[in-house]
């Protein structure tokens, strides 16, 4: 059994942290998102618990733990059987609910809101709304610190959230309760006890403020609001309310709600602000001007368009957290000094930390497939495979970089030129950064790898990172033969944990020990809530 | 009746190479492509609109198909196009190349049925596709014959067979197989710049050539030209079980005999002499055909027959048969494919033989 579930947390680990949804260069959407279930459900079979530790790892992308997560909520805790961690501890001692919320947290963070939300939405898509996933949907939604914010910009889409996790009776009584204390009782007055248990167990033991000011979250949310916001109390709601009438001047609403707000014919300045090519472009370009609430990364996306309405902004890139943002206005504009050094920064923040290896060779491949696919991924693994190569560089002391010459993926050119560039202290490992698709000729680098094994007797790994899955091989990396280590990433973070987990190839059994104390010691809980189990 | 020389039809072209000048082959198994380029003023961007975005297709009856020009430029109909619809109609192809002026339309009568039994007829889609080039040689033999809807169905037939797909009349059931298979072949191939024409080698042999009327034209038809049409030639040899090359290997064992190299530098030699000797190689398959002259037939069905509009040519010569559009000795479309039967061999005998006979002295007293 052991050597099965290591064979499937190396291959896990692969596709986790390079699966997308989206279509790559190669593959489609929908080839994609059969892959990552195929993959879940082999792993599934082996351990109920091993799609959920792979999950929690850094670097797992957006989707792969997604799909794990609907998953865990599909089946409930009784889908499966753990044959990694003792079922006691993993039901009853509340390590399944860390793993679980250890991963929303990491979906969170890694992916964002919206990510979180579009889980929560296939829940309804899929009839999920067992007590479990209720009680962590609504502990993630109301426990939000900048809910008054989400609330204006993903309004709907919570609203829906809510509604299938209350129910529809439900959400009505509390819009009525809610109503009737905003309208008449207030704050202080009490309704009756059966209220007060409604409003305790689907509001007050998640929310973290007054009862009140959620009653009037959940009427905004539910488009209910017959009353003014208080500017001191709700700042974005209130001003929210102003843009309804006047756009101008709005600095806190997000610019696609403004832009919705005033492309509807019924807003009072439709027809002076939006009904004619001229007068959308101004718009545009002053609610752009204006809007302070956009975030640095999304700045960085928007230079072109930015540029082109014709308004001066300025952005500190170096605040950009995305190096994807970076890279692809790179592209599109020019590497000029300021995303240059954006970017350098953001490496410098993402270097790896006591790196294993400290005298790295790297081969970039830089072939037209790196580009990604036109439409979906445009530049997408071009920036992962610059960007890593940039990390890799600084995680280590010292380093040499190749890339592939001309237009063809010729591989083991670069490899050759890169061991002729060895100097005095020899590689500790080689990084080959590509897609493995090679066509100088297929399988001419595993041969050149090859030969120089046995010449040389060298031992070093030589990793092959690719920042594209295909589907064809059920999402994992297209391998460039036997002689290297094939990983995936979306994102450097995603290097070192699949490089720790080669470590499992050695001691599986110690690296799945780790896995389960971090999950012990993870500092995550339902909001409010002590008892962790469902 | 007139003949024209090979040579003259890829004039301009050269293949794409590499920094120290060896020809740039991309290999997959036993397939090979060599892509040619051509100067900048030889490829009529301007002139010449894409086919998958100017072409609207329909018809009316079964075995033709309508082309609509909607733009604004003439536009060269790719080799062999089949439409293969979502719509409830029968499935068609075209059997050769064609020429519409702009804004223009035209109907081949020529085409065929590609789709069994389905009935009903398509409007206004722009749903193409490329016939697999294994079947190309059948489709141009049939030109000029009276065969009626069911022309393409015997071809059809043939890469069934030859690709395991139980395909029956139905070229669908090929692509619905293989479709997956065919996404991953693409990936193995780069578009250089610039591109203007594509040679494709199997087993070391040429087995397609390929001509196009501008780098844009070549850019939009690239992933259709590999994926459905040289991709049948991929999926044939993976079922004869071909194997990959190891001449790298070979070279370095062979290079290791006779140098005392550090191993990094026989790496290195062994590398550059595996390209060489692939260049090399292909050098000499492409200088065989170049000495090839074809019989060319003019070809009036469905073409623009306006005295000024390019002509299209049915070109046959022993062992190859194809097509050329041309205007004024200016190719715009070239595609030729080697016969199945024929072995390379055979002509290499003949041109050795011309070459002893050049070298003759003319007869004296």
């Amino acid at each position: 059994m052991l050597v099965n579930i290591k064979q499937s947390l190396i291959d896990g680990l692969t596709i986790a942290s390079g699966s997308k949804s989206s279509a790559t260069y190669y593959h489609s959407k929908d080839e994609q998102m059969k892959a990552i279930r195929d993959a879940i459900k082999a792993q599934y079979s082996l351990s109920k618990e091993l799609p959920l530790i792979i999950a929690t790892q850094k670097g797992a992308t957006g989707r792969y733990v997604s799909e794990v997560l609907l998953n865990e909520f599909k089946q409930t805790q009784k889908g499966g059987a753990c044959n990694i961690v003792n079922p006691i501890d993993w039901y009853d001692n509340g390590l399944s609910d860390k793993a679980i919320l250890t991963a929303l947290k990491n979906l969170d963070a890694d992916s964002g809101f919206p990510y979180v939300l579009r889980l929560f939405v296939d829940l309804k898509k899929e009839k999920v709304n067992n007590e479990r996933a209720r009680k962590i949907v609504l502990g993630f939604i109301w426990g939000q610190d900048n809910l008054e914010f989400y609330a204006v910009k993903y309004r709907n889409k919570i609203a829906e959230v809510l509604k299938h996790v209350y129910g529809e009776k439900k959400t009505s009584i509390l819009l009525s309760i809610a109503q009737r204390h905003v309208d008449i009782l207030g704050d202080d007055v009490l309704g009756t006890e059966k209220e007060q248990s409604i409003i305790t167990e689907s509001i007050a033991k998640y929310y973290n403020g007054d009862t009140i000011k959620a009653f009037k979250l959940l009427l905004f949310l539910f488009r209910k609001v017959n009353f003014p916001f208080d500017e001191r109390e709700f700042p974005i709601l209130a001003e929210y309310q102003k843009a309804k009438t006047d756009i101008t001047n709005i600095s806190v609403i997000p610019e696609e709600v403004l832009l919705g707000l005033i492309s509807d014919v019924k807003h009072p300045q439709y027809h002076t602000m939006w009904s004619t090519e001229l007068q959308r472009q101004a718009t545009k370009a002053m609610i752009r001007k204006n809007v302070k609430v956009t975030s640095v990364n999304q700045q960085v996306r928007q230079t072109k368009n930015t540029a082109k309405l014709g308004v001066e902004k300025q952005v500190d890139m170096k605040k950009a957290t995305d190096f994807l943002a970076l890279y692809k206005t790179g592209y599109e504009t020019g590497f000029n000094d300021e995303i240059m050094d954006a970017i350098q920064a953001l490496a410098d923040k993402k270097k790896f930390t006591n790196f294993d290896y400290q005298n790295i060779g790297v081969v970039q491949d830089k072939s037209a497939s790196m580009k990604g696919h036109k439409q979906e991924s445009k530049n997408t693994p071009r920036a992962i495979a610059d960007f890593t190569s940039l990390v890799l560089r600084k995680s280590a002391q010292k380093s040499v970089e190749v890339t592939t010459d001309g237009e063809i993926t010729d591989i083991a050119s670069a490899f050759i030129k890169l061991l002729k560039l060895e100097r005095d202290v020899k590689y500790d490992a080689i990084f080959l950064i590509t897609d493995g698709y090679e066509n100088a000729y297929d399988g001419l680098t595993n041969e050149v790898i090859e030969i120089w094994r046995s010449e040389t007797g060298s031992q070093i790994p030589v990793f092959q990172i690719s920042p594209i899955t295909g589907a064809e091989m059920d999402s994992d990396v297209r391998a460039l033969g036997t002689g290297v280590v094939k990983m995936a990433i979306n994102n450097p973070i995603a290097l070192q944990p699949q490089i720790a987990g080669r470590m499992l190839e050695i001691d599986t059994k110690r690296w799945l020990e780790n896995q389960v104390i971090a999950l012990e010691a993870a500092p995550v809980k339902r909001n409010k809530k002590i008892n962790v189990n469902a | 009746m007139n003949t024209r020389d090979f040579t003259e039809m890829l004039k301009g072209c050269r293949p794409v190479k590499d920094s120290d000048g060896n020809i740039i082959v991309q290999s997959i198994m036993n397939m090979q492509i060599v892509c040619l380029t051509t100067d900048k003023e030889y490829s009529l961007d301007t002139r010449f609109a894409n086919p998958l975005t100017a072409l609207k297709a329909g018809n009316r009856s079964y075995g033709e198909i309508n082309f609509s020009n909607e733009a604004n430029k003439e536009v060269i109909i790719p080799t062999q196009m089949a439409v293969m619809t979502k719509q409830s109609a029968q499935n068609h192809g075209m059997i050769k190349g064609g020429y519409l002026n702009k804004n223009a339309s035209t109907t081949y009568h020529d085409a065929g049925c590609v789709q069994g039994s389905q009935t009903g007829h398509f409007r206004g889609t722009q749903e193409f596709r490329m016939i697999p080039v294994s079947i190309r040689e059948m489709l141009f033999d049939t030109i000029g014959q009276n065969s009626g809807y069911s022309r393409i169905y015997p071809a059809i037939e043939k890469l069934g067979r030859d690709t395991k797909s139980n395909t029956g009349n139905y070229l669908d059931k090929y692509f619905n197989k293989y479709d997956k298979k065919l996404e991953q072949f693409i990936a193995h191939f780069e578009r250089p710049r610039d591109l203007i024409g594509i040679i494709v080698l199997i087993d070391g042999e040429i087995v397609a050539i390929d001509k196009f009327p501008s780098f844009t034209y070549a850019e939009q038809v690239w992933e259709m030209m590999i994926r459905d049409c040289y991709g049948a030639l991929a999926i044939m040899s993976e079922l004869k079980d071909r194997t990959s090359n190891t001449e790298f290997t070979d070279t370095y064992t062979e290079l290791k005999k006779r140098h005392q190299d550090n191993v990094v530098d026989l790496l290195e030699k062994a590398l550059k002499k595996t390209k060489e000797m692939m260049t090399a190689s292909v050098q000499e398959k492409i200088q065989e055909v170049l000495e090839l002259t074809f019989d060319a037939t003019l070809d009036k069905e469905g073409q623009d027959t306006s005295a000024r509009a390019p002509k299209s040519y049915l070109l046959k010569t022993e062992g190859y048969v194809g097509q050329v559009i041309t205007e004024n000795e200016f190719n715009h479309l070239v595609s030729v494919v080697k016969r199945e039967r024929f072995d390379p061999e055979t002509l290499r005998e003949i041109n050795e033989l011309r070459k002893m006979a050049r070298n003759q002295d003319r007869f004296s007293l």
